[in-house]
């Protein structure tokens, strides 16, 4: 019936196609997953820089470290205590610091920090220098694996780390992984360490990094720690920068992160809580629920002061404009400038002009509004 | 008493914590019905009475199910009092066997249509179908008929059951099996995953190294979650002896993609890539190549890279063979990658290796020096082997080849930098070393074998240096330049030496360019001397064509180009396949020595030419 109707086509017409629809060939959706890549690598990945002779020769001791993608059982403080055993041995520096990333590495994948700040200072401190800089930077690995090290154990050596790998240190913040920004931000937040969390939001801004993917347990972590006024207002600019479905996740993720948070030992942070279901709030399209909004509103245009016929609209105005001032519906200090143009007096002229007629008398009342009856 | 309710009490869900701030923030409701009471916002005791119902007879609320807990029931104004179960047991044995005879094993989940679970609820493995407050989660070792511990299953006839019917309707083709995947089996990816059954595992690996392939891949088929790589070393081993590639490429790509890439292991890929190589299976040898490169998804995404050295192993092993078996191309690029990577030394550097890992042992100090490197004794002896080499390589060249080599065979120092001149894109060293083991002998033990060392690196040598290629090519035939004739569009004007003579010109100033389609024929254009007929006069000359050769071949030319081309007579009456004429000829030149009934016929071709040459002037 449908199908056949005029509306639509029949079958005695020819059975083509009518138009080619291209809807997926003009402006393709980026692929998006509602749920998480279960493939991708989770941990901080860091590189070994080793040319082959070395591997070969520290075999048995690198065997212990996290090359592959399984994270060995050796206790940190073992890979430590080798590293120390050996290096002495090893005439190149270049060596020695890549295989401090890798234990660094296994630090953080088993978050732990005992011993790596401690091989950094003994080994590559003097070389490159967080405290005292020197002019040399360190290769790139080195720089993920210690500073995943701080942030995965909560050391708040991260942060003087962190700022010497910034453009004008070190300039390595550019390559940060997600995944260690997500450490990082985890490991201020849980520290309190409101400026440190400031500092990385910033700095993730200025590099470009992936927010949309970050952990949002992580990044919330990190905004509880937020209490001071200047960084809350900077905080409300930041979360324009996300998207709209991750400024959703978030309030998603806060809800359950706050009934978790006895439990972690988090603060309770009510205003940052508040402003993150605000701010998802106003980042959904709004549905209209009418019931909901106009629950106890009452009609305000029946008013009680009655207006003859031949009242003028700027009266009638100013009246209900004083009465909505008086119910609060509009502000105060509201001033009204429209100009109105009042077309019913026009049209109440050629009344007068037709006084032949006999026309029923306009009455306005305040129950019934308006009736032609007398 | 004007309210009327089905349920006297409520309760809500969210946690008191996220609620005293979030309702300050006014939440859209539905438009047409604000307020909703579902299955979660009711109390436990009433969830618990609606759940025994909507389940026809098995559900507890029926009084009759066995699972009721009332103690009489009112049948047509008769009460009924329940048979308690001890009493039922003297005549009806109890043969209930506990829990887990409610749960099939995972092997039967597809011909269970996904179903590891038989209670009278469908239970989805879904986190929505079954949820109440949190999501749901089938607990495999506690179901029980009532089903009122956490509440999962489908419910036909409940509060809030529709759209989960809906839903569960609509499910998609792996809906079940997927779930369970992703949220039972490996919820975390391949660094989470859990490796029990290791006995299983175990169980495998021991099958396959012993050979026995189908047993071990019958035993992998009853494993549930991730296995660790071992497995797969193994199970790829034990294709190698037979050549079984169909097997280990599925075995490989069945731990790939689907199980977070355990499979993709510098092991397993070598096994592949031996495998390859047994069953002779070039594309393959190539495609293990591929796969171990990897794009960046699986080595930077996934960080399933390959180690550098197996990169390195898997590649000699496709490399040697491809060079044993001549596939130039291939090995090109094998050894390109090699060279590109810097890894054409990598065997070197794993023999140092070796001896610094004994060094540091033994407490010396260890470092990584290019001396070191050519210090080896493997270096030495290539080094040693050059000389002879070169003299392979001259011979060799002598064989097949008629142009002159540089005739500095007598020296020993120059050999190495005259092969590397020689094949210059090549590093001659490293293809030396490479060539030295032929599975596990090695080719520099003894005399007899190093004979076929020095022949086996000669062919390598020619097979991967490009620049040798290019320069040992046969000397192939010149194509004539030629012009179009007015007469014919497949007969073309062509360049002979005799038109240099007379016009100095080279031919693309005369107009002439390469052409040559299926048909063309190439001629010596020549036009009758004009005579005092009236022929002659007043009708049009006919242009002597004499047939010549496409290509001229300057390897069959003495020294100079004093002698004549190289051309046939060909007059279509004296037959032959007129479709292959012309090449044809133009390799039979090249191959046949021509005789001497050619060079008169084409010293009459010449003459006539020369006399018959019309003079425009």
């Amino acid at each position: 019936m449908i199908q056949y109707s005029n509306y639509h086509w029949h079958y005695n017409f020819p059975q083509g196609m009518e138009a080619p629809r291209r809807v997926n060939r003009f402006k393709e959706a980026p692929f998006t997953r509602l749920k998480t890549n279960t493939h991708r690598y989770q941990g901080v990945w860091v590189d070994l820089e080793m040319a082959t002779a070395y591997r070969v020769a520290l075999a048995p001791q690198l065997e212990k470290l996290a090359l592959g993608r399984q994270v060995p059982s050796t206790p940190l403080a073992e890979a430590v205590a080798d590293f120390e055993k050996y290096a002495p041995l090893l005439e190149e520096s270049k060596v020695k610091e890549a295989w401090i990333a890798k234990v660094a590495q296994l630090g953080g994948l088993q978050r732990s920090s005992e011993g790596v700040q401690q091989l950094w200072n003994q080994h590559l401190e003097g070389q490159y220098g967080v405290t005292a800089a020197a002019a040399a930077s360190p290769s790139l690995p080195v720089v993920l694996g210690v500073l995943f090290s701080y942030a995965a154990s909560g050391n708040a050596e991260w942060k003087p780390f962190f700022q010497r790998c910034l453009k004008s240190g070190w300039n390595m913040t550019p390559h940060f992984p997600v995944s260690l920004w997500n450490e990082l931000l985890q490991a201020s937040g849980m520290l309190g360490d409101e400026l440190g969390v400031i500092l990385l939001l910033e700095e993730m801004l200025d590099v470009h990094a992936d927010i949309e993917h970050l952990d949002s347990m992580c990044f919330l972590k990190a905004l509880n720690a937020v209490e001071g006024q200047e960084s809350y207002n900077y905080v409300k600019k930041y979360l324009f920068h996300v998207s709209e479905a991750k400024a959703k996740q978030l309030s998603r993720a806060y809800t359950t992160l706050r009934k978790q948070s006895e439990s972690i030992g988090l603060k309770d942070n009510d205003k940052m809580f508040y402003h993150v279901l605000w701010h998802n709030s106003i980042r959904q399209p709004q549905s209209f629920s009418p019931r909901q909004q106009y629950f106890d509103y009452t009609p305000s245009a029946n008013l009680n002061v009655a207006h003859n016929s031949n009242a003028k609209i700027e009266t009638i105005l100013k009246d209900k404009i004083e009465r909505w001032k008086a119910e609060g519906v509009v502000p105060a200090d509201y001033e009204h400038t429209d100009k109105v143009y009042d077309k019913s007096a026009a049209y109440k002229n050629i009344i007068r002009k037709e006084k032949w007629k006999k026309w029923p008398k306009i009455v306005k009342d305040a129950r019934h509004g308006y009736t032609g009856d007398p | 008493m004007s309210v009327i309710s089905v349920f006297a009490k409520g309760r809500g869900h969210a946690h008191e914590k996220v609620t005293n701030v979030g309702r300050y923030i006014p939440r859209a409701r539905t438009p047409f019905q604000p307020s909703t009471f579902g299955r979660k916002n009711l109390t436990k005791e009433d969830l618990a009475q609606v759940w025994g119902r909507g389940r026809y007879r098995t559900g507890y609320a029926n009084a009759n199910s066995g699972y009721s807990t009332e103690k009489s029931k009112v049948m047509d104004d008769n009460t009924v009092t329940m048979i308690p179960k001890h009493e039922l047991e003297k005549y009806m044995p109890d043969i209930s066997l506990g829990p887990k005879s409610l749960v099939t094993p995972i092997s039967l989940m597809s011909a269970r249509n996904g179903h590891r679970v038989t209670h009278d609820m469908i239970h989805s493995y879904d986190a929505h179908i079954g949820a109440l407050e949190k999501p749901a989660v089938v607990d495999h070792n506690n179901i029980i008929a009532q089903d009122n511990i956490n509440f999962v299953g489908l419910n036909a006839a409940t509060l809030d059951c529709r759209g989960r019917i809906y839903r569960w309707l609509r499910r998609g083709p792996f809906f079940q099996e997927d779930q369970y995947f992703r949220r039972y089996v490996a919820p975390g990816g391949l660094e989470k995953a859990p490796t029990q059954e290791v006995s299983l595992f175990k169980r495998v690996v021991r099958l396959a190294g012993k050979g026995r392939l189908k047993g071990a891949c019958e035993e992998y088929r009853k494993i549930t979650t991730v296995p660790p790589v071992e497995v797969y070393r193994a199970l790829t081993a034990a294709c190698i002896p037979h050549g079984n590639l169909g097997d280990a490429i599925s075995v490989f790509e069945d731990g790939n993609a689907k199980l977070f890439y355990v499979a993709r292991d510098g092991e397993v890929l070598h096994n592949l890539m031996s495998t390859a190589v047994t069953a002779k299976n070039r594309p393959r040898v190539m495609w293990v190549f591929n796969v171990m490169r990897g794009r960046y998804h699986e080595n930077k995404f996934i960080r399933a890279e390959i180690d550098p050295l197996w990169q390195y192993r898997i590649t000699v092993r496709g490399l040697t063979w491809l060079l044993d078996n001549g596939c130039a191309e291939e090995a090109r690029v094998l050894y390109a990658f090699l060279e590109e990577n810097k890894m054409l030394d990598n065997d070197l550097q794993v023999r140092l290796g070796q001896q610094m890992k004994d060094a540091l042992a033994a407490g010396k100090p260890i470092s990584l020096t290019a001396q070191g490197l050519s210090d080896l004794a493997v270096m030495k002896a290539v080094r040693a082997l050059a000389a002879n080499l070169r003299s392979a390589v001259q011979e060799s060249q002598e064989s097949f080849e008629t142009a002159l080599h540089e005739s500095n065979s007598g020296r020993d120092d120059g050999a190495l930098e005259w092969l590397q001149q020689k094949f210059g894109d090549v590093d001659v060293l490293a293809v030396m070393r490479l060539a030295r083991y032929r599975g596990r002998r090695d080719l520099f033990a003894k005399p007899e074998d190093q004979e076929l060392f020095f022949t086996r690196c000669t062919e390598w040598l020619y097979l991967l240096s490009e620049r040798q290629a290019q320069s040992e090519g046969k000397p192939l035939t010149y194509m004539r330049k030629s012009k179009p004739s007015a007469v014919n569009e497949n007969v073309r004007i062509a360049w002979v030496p005799e038109l240099q003579k007379k016009t100095r010109l080279l031919p693309s100033e005369m107009g002439m360019g390469f052409s040559y389609k299926n048909g063309t024929r190439f001629v010596h254009e020549t036009f009758p001397a004009a005579g005092a007929t009236l022929a002659s006069k007043f009708l049009a000359l006919q242009p002597i064509q004499t047939e010549v050769t496409a290509a001229v071949d300057f390897s069959r030319l003495s020294g100079s180009i004093v002698s004549p081309p190289v051309s046939r007579l060909i007059h279509p009456s004296a037959g032959g396949a007129s479709e292959t004429r012309t090449l044809a000829v133009a390799t039979a030149a090249v191959t046949a020595p021509a005789t001497e009934g050619d060079n008169e016929v084409n010293s009459l071709a010449d003459k006539n030419a020369v006399s018959m040459e019309p003079t425009f002037e």
